[in-house]
């Protein structure tokens, strides 16, 4: 059985991350994607060529942000600037939904451009779910925030990470975006059972699903978003679609960036894992 | 509620502090720089887990069955630098093509551990590196060549990102009588800049955006003048004679026309009669170029 997710936001297909080398693209072609996701910062401080891009395609299609840089778990205070610019440009695009991820990207006034894990434990926990209250508050909308990709665990966590994610997202009433990748590569870099994890996910407050290709180091997994979606994720996408039913679902592809007809085609692929969902629920209405 | 009683905000600086020290592949640097024994000295102060006489790495971030504990920070070194270096490479090619890829990349992780970003977005990461070249970088050569460089490609990012005025059209221009002119002030548009070099940094950076293959000899020393401004939201590169530069110059302070002139006259070979009338074509060449967005 599905289970929607309780801000009753929009299953809205399958969409790709908008990148500068496809604008052309799809100005004049108007391909037949779902949605796109930006990356908020890439838009927030430019009035040049990307926003008069992205004014046109928010015209024509759904708009999703993704931000990197809100430091949700930063002990620094929050930039309240940063949110304003943020809050402008989600009303100027009229973004569908908001979100960051679960990570700190810098402390004393520094950014390190990277999305840093935290310990799972009470003390982050308490001080994450009382920055996302605060920040849901001023952008008057839920956050829907990212399982990070990580490469390192602590000594301080007392907590798992889906433990940690799923009482965050309770405390602070917030959204969830399961990137499916990144469950992958945790569980490899982590020595963890991606099955488990999956088990321990609140889907009712999963928005979206994230998929994307990684490198394979050998004694670890890279987070690159530089090739197709490897089988082992795929197979916990359909995991993931049996346990919560269609969400919507986006491919990220950031380095050797393909022609924009390869990007949508490996997205779809996502369409059968949707549709064996969908079938089932079928199934299941006639028998009874 | 169960406490491990240990401090977030002193674990996050000494992380920032191990992985942006580091070199990469190693994170012993980092372990080792002065900041995070300091550091390292808050933490042991603290009651719980993290508590550890030296804090090595192994008391803060556990290690996998294939990783150790540096290994997995060092990963983090690692991405910090590759990711801001190549930042700096996208911004930079000319520079890049002028310094060679290996000396660029030398001197971008020198200019990332003096200048760390601190801001939310990557576009003025690299704002201070022309600067950065001409007053900090050591045992660089022809330090002025690069600093005109790196000043051009640093002005055509700004530029590229600049908020859109709508250019003055040049029927409206038209429309302006003739003699009226010259006590009008012309507003150049906010996606403009005006350079004024010691090198001809804007034949070397075409050269390197025509993919020459061929190396680029580095020129002579020669005083250049261009204009750098947006046209649908095209970056756009205009050499300037010295004449055209200060007109144009005065005119982006807010000079009225005939002031202008007035400031470029004494550099002018021309006859006053010749210069006015030259600097109402040139108005209209770069009303064509939408170089203009008003007039007072």
């Amino acid at each position: 059985m599905a289970i929607a997710n309780r801000w009753r936001l929009p299953d809205l297909g399958l969409g790709v991350g908008l990148r500068s080398v496809h604008f052309g693209h799809i100005l004049e072609e108007n391909p037949a994607v779902d949605w796109f996701e930006i990356l908020s910062e890439h838009f927030m401080d430019t009035g040049g060529r990307p926003m008069y891009v992205l004014d046109q395609i928010a015209e024509r299609y759904p708009i999703v942000m993704h931000g990197v840089s809100l430091s949700i778990g930063s002990t620094d205070p929050l930039n309240f600037e940063y949110l304003k610019r943020l809050k402008a440009l989600a009303k100027r695009v009229k973004a569908i939904w908001l979100g960051d991820h679960v990570c700190w990207t810098g402390v004393a006034g520094r950014n390190g451009h990277d999305l840093y894990p935290v310990p799972f434990n009470e003390e982050t926990l308490a001080h994450i779910v009382g920055r996302i209250k605060t920040v849901q508050d001023f952008l008057e909308q839920p956050l829907v925030l990212e399982n990070p990709s990580t490469y390192m665990t602590f000594v301080a966590s007392t907590l798992s990470e889906e433990e940690f994610i799923a009482r965050m997202a309770e405390e602070a009433d917030c959204g969830l975006l399961l990137d499916v990748n990144n469950v992958y590569i945790n569980c490899r870099n982590h020595d963890l059972d991606p099955l488990e994890y999956l088990q321990g996910v609140p889907y009712d407050r999963v928005v979206q699903i994230h998929l994307g290709g990684h490198t394979d180091k050998q004694k670890y997994c890279l987070d690159t978003h530089d090739g197709p979606v490897s089988d082992p994720v795929w197979a916990l996408y359909a995991n993931v679609m049996r346990r919560a039913g269609e969400r919507a679902t986006l491919l990220e592809w950031d380095d050797k960036i393909p022609k924009f007809q390869e990007l949508h085609r490996e997205v779809l692929r996502a369409q059968r894992f949707r549709r064996a969902h969908v079938d089932a629920v079928e199934r299941a209405g006639a028998a009874i | 509620m169960k406490s491990t009683g240990f401090d977030l905000n002193a674990m996050q600086r000494w992380l920032q502090e191990v992985i942006t020290h580091l070199h990469p592949g190693s994170v012993l640097t980092g372990v080792a720089s002065p900041q995070s024994k300091a550091l390292s000295g808050q933490m042991e102060g603290q009651a719980g887990r993290l508590v550890c006489p030296s804090i090595c790495p192994e008391s803060i971030v556990m290690p996998s069955k294939n990783l150790s504990s540096s290994e997995r920070l060092g990963i983090y070194g690692s991405i910090y630098f590759e990711r801001l270096v190549k930042c700096l490479e996208v911004s930079y090619p000319a520079l890049v093509h002028a310094l060679g890829t290996e000396t660029f990349r030398e001197i971008a992780k020198k200019y990332i551990v003096s200048h760390p970003s601190t801001n939310y977005g990557l576009n003025d990461f690299g704002a201070h590196l022309p600067n950065y070249l001409k007053d900090e970088a050591e045992n660089l050569p022809v330090k002025e060549f690069l600093f005109s460089i790196a000043t051009l490609e640093r002005t055509i990012q700004i530029v590229f990102d600049e908020r859109q005025e709508e250019p003055l059209s040049v029927d409206k221009l038209k429309a302006l009588q003739a003699e009226h002119r010259a006590k009008l002030r012309f507003k150049t548009i906010p996606a403009l800049r005006l350079l004024d070099l010691e090198y001809p940094a804007n034949a070397f950076l075409q050269a390197v955006y025509d993919k020459d293959e061929s190396p680029i000899k580095i020129p002579a020393p020669c005083k250049s003048y261009l204009v750098v401004f947006r046209s649908k939201y095209h970056v756009c590169r205009l050499n300037l004679d010295l004449v055209r530069f200060v007109l144009l110059s005065a005119l982006n302070v807010g000079k009225a026309l005939s002031e202008a002139v007035e400031s470029c006259a004494s550099i002018a070979e021309n006859e006053p009669g010749t210069l006015t009338s030259a600097s109402r074509e040139w108005i209209e060449e770069w009303t064509e170029d939408g170089i203009f967005y008003a007039v007072d």
